[in-house]
């Protein structure tokens, strides 16, 4: 590989080498010979300042508006209470004490993961069909973008409103229980559970988050390189063969970008499930909040860093095995 | 304090309160400035330029600019808004509206960004202590002597039951600007009382027939049909009034729960909840509404306003009058410390808080079931003989269809106040909104018991 580099170039030569082994053994491999030696002979050297200028002002933003609130939260967690707020550097793990003074935040905390692996896995069954219909279904470009429009739609109603509506479609006299009591005749009486509980919640949910899903993966499929689906099609694949053994995987990091937006939104959510859950279902959010306004802001930081530590994980799980790197 | 600064501050008038809080200057609470006062006026024969210090002080210009109010928005509305700028030319007012525990929040972690605390007498042994809002001299009130006596006595006529928990008359007197002075009487105040209510449950009298007891929250026969107010400070104790009437639960304070107490309500509600007694809990006016319009619930904690809204469209629903006796609220204003380093906004805010105690707000908000702690002010502000007198004051029926402040007619022809009149429904209360000692504890059960 590096008998391409002229010999008289050491300092060049050691380079690339230094760059080979960095490279992962893959690579190694399968680089290209050329753009090495571009590489190291003759592309633009940056100076180091240039490239500082350049990640600064995404630096700075999350180290401002991402890092240091979250360090602060942690730091809070850690602090002794007061009637007015917290005694700051006076360290003490009470705040995780009080969290777990009883079972409902450890409980709310496993309903709430649950709740959002199920809603997750439902975006995907929901949202992939409809991004594949768009992008590969739908044939001319404009006729892509108005359906994309309609299924924006549901973004374009105040959140509230969207909220509300399910009240009459699921409350005990809404229109389900009508059909379930009056015209089917199913049941004797309303079924209550169809509202106010986490059936109810599962479905504001993923009404509300399917479009996280939709998106990127629409975007993924109408970018896949249709050059794959052709070659895999003049061998003879079938469609089903082709889908599974090409499309799909390519687009596997749109699903994914979709499961991260679904997983951690849905994870934090408190809102929906105050008024949905009509105050008798909690989620960590609800938590969070109750004792932020008890005043009891360490014992809410305490439960915003599990929380925060928790999506974390659950983050890093979906990255290890989808192993997005490679698929990209 | 000496006996002789203590009747100096009972002389201060609201004048001086206003001068002496400007000259306190920054960082200094209403309790410094007070004392203060007592020492600049022992001497009745104060010099030439203290008097003239006084007067410039006092009548320092008018105040120009923004009076923050901070409140639960149910004496905050557009009407109220409009009223007082109307009269008040260069003050404008500015609502900050959050739920009551976040008001709580708020006086105690973000005194300076509100200037006016339009609160509840419950939430004085929380806030209070921290020192961020003043001690207002009764001498600073306009119309102090004419305060009902329930706000300051506990009873509106003698032998009247004044009820548990946090009363107005146990959380309005403040011996300073940190310690509540509890039954006994002071010259300062927490807050200048304005409205108080006598609230009960509401239910739908079509499916339930009429129903006088609290017990009927925790009755199988409405299993799966009950909301209740999200907030362990007044729903807990609708559901402790519940468990006594329905002879499970013994209570000595259900204003001051102790900690077995309270295990043993929660226990029995938990039991309830899991058998699918409770369909939910709403922490708004407007969740209150749709729990009931909507069929969802039979029976639930209330407030007057939202029963009338109801009645106005037809739906049958009641608000009872207990014979247990009502579950009380009363509230009031009180101005943040931090007020005091500005005397035209000192000035502007006492004129704020004291303004309540006039006609037109009092009416405003009795043409909505609330009563002014200055009930003439009530009265004149529903005007003498008037229908709304008779309907909302005297327990009469209402003579003629009539409206609420924002103009919607709420009241049909014929229909009698449910409780009857101001007299009935004040004279019964069984406990009040309270803040209990074990609060934080109630806080934790309260949330177990939600997520049961």
């Amino acid at each position: 590989m590096v008998t391409s580099l002229s010999s008289n170039d050491h300092h060049a030569l050691d380079e690339a080498k230094a760059e080979v082994a960095a490279a992962e053994a893959v690579e190694k491999q399968t680089l290209p010979e050329a753009p090495l030696g571009i590489m190291a002979t003759s592309g633009p050297v940056r100076s180091p300042l240039v490239t500082l200028a350049w990640i600064a002002p995404g630096t700075i933003w999350l180290l401002l508006f991402l890092i240091a609130p979250l360090l602060m939260i942690v730091l809070v967690s850690l602090w002794e209470r007061t009637p007015v707020g917290f005694e700051a550097f006076s360290f003490t793990g009470a705040a995780y004490g009080r969290l777990f003074e009883t079972s409902v935040y450890t409980n709310t905390l496993r309903d709430t993961v649950i709740r959002s692996v199920i809603i997750t896995l439902l975006c995907i069954l929901i949202g992939y069909p409809i991004a594949f219909f768009l992008a590969r279904c739908v044939k001319t470009v404009k006729f892509q973008i108005a359906l994309f429009i309609v299924v924006l739609a549901p973004f374009w109603v105040a959140y509230v409103v969207r909220i509300v509506s399910w009240l009459p479609v699921l409350g005990r006299q809404g229109l389900i229980n009508y059909f379930l009591v009056n015209v089917l005749q199913v049941v004797q009486e309303p079924v209550d559970a169809l509202f106010y509980s986490t059936f109810a919640i599962t479905l504001a949910l993923i009404q509300l988050y399917v479009l996280f899903m939709v998106t990127p993966i629409f975007f993924q499929l109408a970018t896949l390189d249709n050059a794959s689906v052709e070659a895999a099609r003049d061998l003879g694949a079938t469609p089903s063969r082709v889908f599974r053994e090409v499309i799909f995987p390519l687009s596997l990091p749109g699903v994914l970008i979709g499961c991260i937006f679904v997983f951690v939104l849905t994870m934090g959510e408190f809102a929906t499930v105050r008024l949905i859950g009509g105050g008798t279902i909690q989620s960590v959010g609800t938590i969070v909040y109750e004792a932020y306004v008890l005043p009891d802001l360490p014992k809410a930081a305490a439960g915003a860093t599990i929380l925060v530590a928790v999506m974390t994980v659950g983050v890093a799980i979906m990255l290890r095995f989808s192993k997005i790197r490679e698929v990209v | 304090m000496s006996s002789s600064e203590s009747d100096d501050m009972r002389r201060m008038n609201r004048r001086q309160f206003v001068r002496n809080a400007g000259l306190a200057g920054i960082g200094l609470t209403a309790a410094g400035a007070l004392a203060a006062c007592g020492g600049s006026d022992s001497g009745s024969s104060s010099s030439e330029d203290t008097a003239a210090a006084a007067s410039s002080a006092a009548d320092a210009p008018a105040y120009q600019g923004t009076l923050r109010v901070l409140g639960i928005g149910v004496d905050q509305s557009d009407p109220i808004k409009a009223m007082y700028e109307k009269d008040h030319p260069g003050v404008k007012i500015e609502w900050i509206i959050k739920s009551t525990p976040e008001t709580t929040q708020i006086v105690l972690t973000q005194p300076d960004s509100f200037d006016v605390f339009s609160g509840y007498y419950h939430q004085m042994d929380q806030t209070w202590p921290a020192g961020n809002l003043q001690a207002i001299p009764t001498s600073a009130m306009t119309r102090f002597s004419e305060i009902s006596p329930l706000i300051t006595d506990g009873a509106l006529a003698e032998g009247n039951n004044p009820g548990q928990g946090d009363a107005p008359y146990r959380k309005l007197f403040a011996t300073d600007a940190k310690t509540l002075a509890g039954e006994k009487k002071t010259d300062f105040i927490t807050m200048v009382p304005a409205n108080h209510n006598s609230d009960a449950f509401g239910y739908n009298e079509k499916e339930l027939g009429e129903q006088t007891s609290w017990a009927i929250l925790v009755d199988p026969q409405v299993k799966g049909k009950v909301a209740i107010i999200d907030d362990p400070e007044i729903g807990a104790i609708d559901l402790a009034m519940a468990a006594e009437a329905a002879g499970q639960v013994t209570f000595v304070d259900k204003g001051n729960m102790t900690k077995a107490e309270i295990d043993e309500l929660m226990n029995y509600c938990t039991s309830l909840k899991k058998q699918g007694q409770f369909r939910g809990f709403w922490a708004t006016f407007d969740e209150s509404v749709n729990f009931m319009s909507s069929g969802e619930v039979l029976v639930e904690s209330m407030w007057s306003p939202a029963v009338s809204l109801l009645q106005a469209q037809n739906f049958p629903v009641r608000y009872a009058s207990p014979k247990e006796g009502y579950r009380g609220w009363g509230g009031g204003n009180a101005i943040a410390a931090h007020v005091a380093e500005d005397a035209s906004k000192q000035a502007a805010a006492l004129e704020y808080i004291n303004w309540w105690n006039t006609a037109g707000p009092a009416g405003n908000m009795g043409l909505q079931g609330y009563y002014n702690a200055v009930i003439e002010a009530t009265a004149d502000g529903l005007g003498a003989g008037s229908a709304e007198d008779a309907f909302w004051l005297q327990g009469e029926p209402a003579s003629k269809t009539l409206n609420d402040p924002f103009g919607q007619p709420t009241i049909k022809k014929g229909t009698v106040r449910d409780g009857g009149s101001y007299e009935d429904r004040c004279s019964n209360f069984n406990t009040w909104n309270s803040h209990m000692d074990e609060a934080d504890y109630m806080s934790a059960k309260w949330q177990e018991f939600k997520s049961a």
